[in-house]
């Protein structure tokens, strides 16, 4: 962690069960550890706890999502901090035994890191967690997100008392404008000056939205947030209401997130039962109350008038944004729109004040609001490198510190080739700019964009025209079809790109690509059409030649594009050991045991389960 | 069982009427008979007072909704990025050929299964993944998906 001489970084305090318990067991109960069997790990550690009579003294808790997802299930022991991975259920009895039991910590179930032989026990000195800063996810794996008690007494709702009872709203939007905290949900707009101009708006009632339809592919923060630690982003919410006088919240949040949405409602419920939400909160006459809306699966509904549009009951299709929806929102009144990460920023800011927010980050906000980025941001690290996972790191941290220093470089010892961030509307970053900061205005300048934190690693064998269209098709389902530029434009985007996957574009294509993505970027009615083509423009600007080569020499350099590639075995690597044979669905793999395979071209579907299955990465794609 | 009628009027209280709950009130009629059945929508449209385009406009724009019926175990392939740069895309290419079917959504001679891809399920660290009536399976492949496709066929047959 960086240095700091705050003496209560609320990252560092321990958990508040500690006192009852000798040693608390932090299991992940995220959906990435779920999916990996943690409630089982769960009854098999109480079941060994009984058996051993410790009942009294451990306890087992299931937290939030810890972030390091792909060595799930997790567990961290508090209050040594000692980090265990991959847990199976079979593992349990020896790790109760000899570590709760005996004190003798398992070094086989820790993290090893990819070059290194020794298990580093501690998780604060793991790779992966050691440059992370936690703002927004300052309770994660430390509280049972079913519960407000842990939340209450790690601080929780404290900022909402302190705004209630010694601040008037402006105070608290001055607040905002001076931390500098920037919409995380990818426009990067000043917090503060929304509400600034909600507050100001003419219109009664007034509404606080928070916007949870995390529709980026490949990322996953605010899944995060709400299912470790829901009452952050109800308290951020309730401090918005005061600020900008409202008392009617709603959550939009996506239903393909069912744990996220149960843990919000019981979130819910507790707060109303402990008067945090509901009628004359703290006493101070100030109502507020928050209602969920569910979303039905479409990405154009993180733009702030399809939300709306969603919200009323009504197809999400947005309209033309030269009417504010801070004026004209909701039912067509004033309304806040924040997202999941921005709101749960917000109880620190109040807190611990604007200027130590102000403090953590680049450029300088005093005089004005768009001069920096501020605080920390939370990325969803994921492809192609060794440690994939959520991790919240400072503003101004370099792509190469979060690829290779948190990340622990990539897999199976490939090149690294680029980084994907902000989604569909974002763009590609290649290797010589691994040493650009990253924040708002950085990465915009070199044609991605921040988006809500989606940060895809690739290697080489990833291509880029692949990863154009990938997101070009993702676009033509997701775009409302209203506007004509963004309609019909990107099909015709796509159909080029296909045509050059298939090796059947004409010269001049690439030209033409160009000058239809300029078009569809100027003349699309919202941000959606608007960034579509990031992800064509800039594949186009880093990677040309890898367009040209498909175009004029008809080959796939990175061996993707299927109508470009065979597939062959390495005879040299080649034990002969069957597999690949045996799982081929074409029968179009020849070979005995111990004798090199073949493959036959033209049974070869270019299915790739050969390639999966050979242990000795003796199927060549060419 | 209740009845058709019983089950959307008791859909519809729970959501007080309210026109600006009808995506809500369609995610209840989908989970209940896994999909969208024509009828209902229109009776959906008579009792809300909506025109019955509304209903059509909303359940072909979100892509929660199908009006056709889905198999007994769905399976939704996440092809979000993390997941396409691992190899998502060709996995739901296998299972198509795996259950013998033409295109996403269509039902499974057996009627067991029925596959679509999904943007995203929101565990990326867990690249690729599929989701198998429901079940979330991370780190998957296209081998490891066919074996737990013959587990569930030969539970079903012993049934």
């Amino acid at each position: 962690m960086s240095v700091n001489t705050d003496t209560a970084r609320p990252e560092e305090q321990i958990s508040p069960r500690v006192g009852g318990y000798r040693m608390h067991l932090m299991l992940c109960a995220g959906t990435a550890c779920v999916a990996s069997n943690s409630y089982r790990i769960k009854e098999a550690l109480e079941r060994e706890i009984k058996k051993h009579g410790l009942a009294n003294e451990i306890a087992v808790v299931m937290t939030g999502c810890n972030g390091f997802c792909a060595q799930g299930p997790v567990m961290v022991v508090q209050p040594d901090e000692i980090f265990y991975q991959h847990l199976t259920e079979k593992d349990i009895p020896h790790l109760v035994e000899e570590h709760m039991l005996k004190g003798r910590p398992v070094p086989a179930l820790m993290y090893t890191p990819p070059a290194g032989k020794a298990a580093i026990p501690k998780m604060s000195e793991i790779g992966f967690f050691k440059k992370q800063r936690l703002l927004a996810l300052r309770n994660r794996g430390l509280l049972d997100p079913e519960s407000i008690d842990e939340y209450i007494a790690r601080d929780g709702y404290r900022a909402l008392a302190k705004v209630l009872t010694e601040m008037t709203p402006e105070q608290v939007v001055q607040e905002m404008i001076a931390s500098g905290l920037r919409g995380r949900g990818g426009g990067g707009f000043p917090t503060g000056i929304k509400w600034k101009t909600c507050r100001e708006a003419p219109g009664e009632p007034k509404f606080v939205v928070c916007n949870a339809d995390e529709g980026d592919p490949g990322a996953y923060m605010d899944r995060s947030i709400i299912e470790g630690d829901p009452h952050s982003v109800l308290e951020g919410m309730a401090i918005a209401a005061y600020a900008i006088g409202s008392s009617r919240g709603y959550v939009y949040i996506r239903h393909e997130y069912p744990l996220a949405l149960q843990r919000l409602e019981k979130a819910i419920a507790d707060a109303r039962a402990f008067c945090l939400l509901g009628k004359n909160i703290f006493e101070r006459g100030f109502d507020f109350d928050v209602k969920i809306h569910r979303g039905a699966g479409a990405f154009v509904c993180g733009e702030s008038t399809a939300l709306m549009a969603s919200m009323e009951g009504r197809p999400g299709e947005p309209r033309a944004k030269y009417i504010h929806t801070v004026e004209h929102g909701l039912w067509d009144l004033p309304t806040n729109l924040n997202n999941v990460e921005t709101y749960a920023n917000v109880p620190p800011i109040i807190l611990r004040g604007a200027k130590w927010f102000a403090g953590i980050g680049t450029g300088d906000v005093s005089e004005n609001p768009w001069g920096g980025s501020k605080g920390t941001k939370v990325f969803s690290l994921v492809g192609k490198v060794h440690n994939t996972g959520l991790v919240e790191v400072p503003m101004g941290i370099t792509l190469r510190e979060i690829v290779f220093d948190i990340g622990g470089g990539m897999m199976k010892g490939r090149k690294f080739k680029a980084v994907q961030t902000g989604g569909p509307s974002g763009g590609v970053i290649p290797e010589e700019l691994l040493d650009l900061p990253v924040d708002f205005d950085q990465l915009t300048r070199v044609g991605s964009m921040m988006g809500s934190g989606g940060m895809i690693v690739m290697d080489d064998t990833d291509c880029m025209v692949d990863i154009a269209r990938y997101f070009i098709d993702f676009l033509i389902g997701e775009s409302c079809g209203k506007c004509l530029p963004c309609r019909e434009g990107l099909t015709q985007i796509n159909a080029i790109l296909n045509d050059i996957c298939n090796g059947t574009a004409l010269e001049g294509s690439i030209e033409l690509l160009e000058e239809l993505a300029n078009t569809v970027k100027e003349c699309s009615l919202c941000a959606l059409g608007g960034s579509a083509p990031n992800p064509v423009l800039s594949t186009l600007r880093y990677f040309r030649s890898e367009y040209e080569a498909h175009v004029k020499e008809k080959r796939c350099p990175a061996g993707v594009c299927k109508a470009l590639i065979t597939y062959s075995i390495d005879p040299a690597k080649c034990t002969g050991c069957l597999v690949c044979k045996r799982n081929c669905p074409q029968d179009a793999i020849a070979g005995d045991k111990k004798v090199v395979h073949t493959i036959d071209a033209d049974k070869c579907i270019k299915c790739g389960i050969c390639r999966d299955v050979c242990a000795f990465d003796a199927v060549i794609v060419r | 069982m209740l009845t058709d009628e019983a089950k959307l009027n008791e859909i519809i209280e729970h959501w007080k009427r309210d026109s600006s709950y009808l995506i809500e009130m369609l995610q209840d009629v989908q989970a209940h008979y896994r999909y969208i059945p024509h009828p209902l929508a229109r009776r959906l449209a008579e009792e809300l007072d909506v025109p019955v385009n509304r209903i059509f406009h909303i359940a072909t724009f979100y892509k929660g909704f199908t009006l056709e019926p889905r198999g007994k175990f769905p399976i939704a392939v996440c092809t979000g990025t993390a997941c396409h740069v691992k190899g998502g895309t060709r996995i739901l290419e296998n299972i198509l050929r795996d259950l013998g079917v033409e295109r996403e959504g269509q039902v499974s001679a057996d009627g067991l299964f029925s596959v679509e891809s999904v943007r995203c399920v929101g565990c990326c660290g867990l690249a690729p993944v599929v989701t198998v009536g429901g079940d979330v399976y991370g780190q998957t492949s296209s081998v490891k998906i066919s074996r737990i496709l013959e587990r569930v066929r030969k539970a079903e047959q012993a049934h």
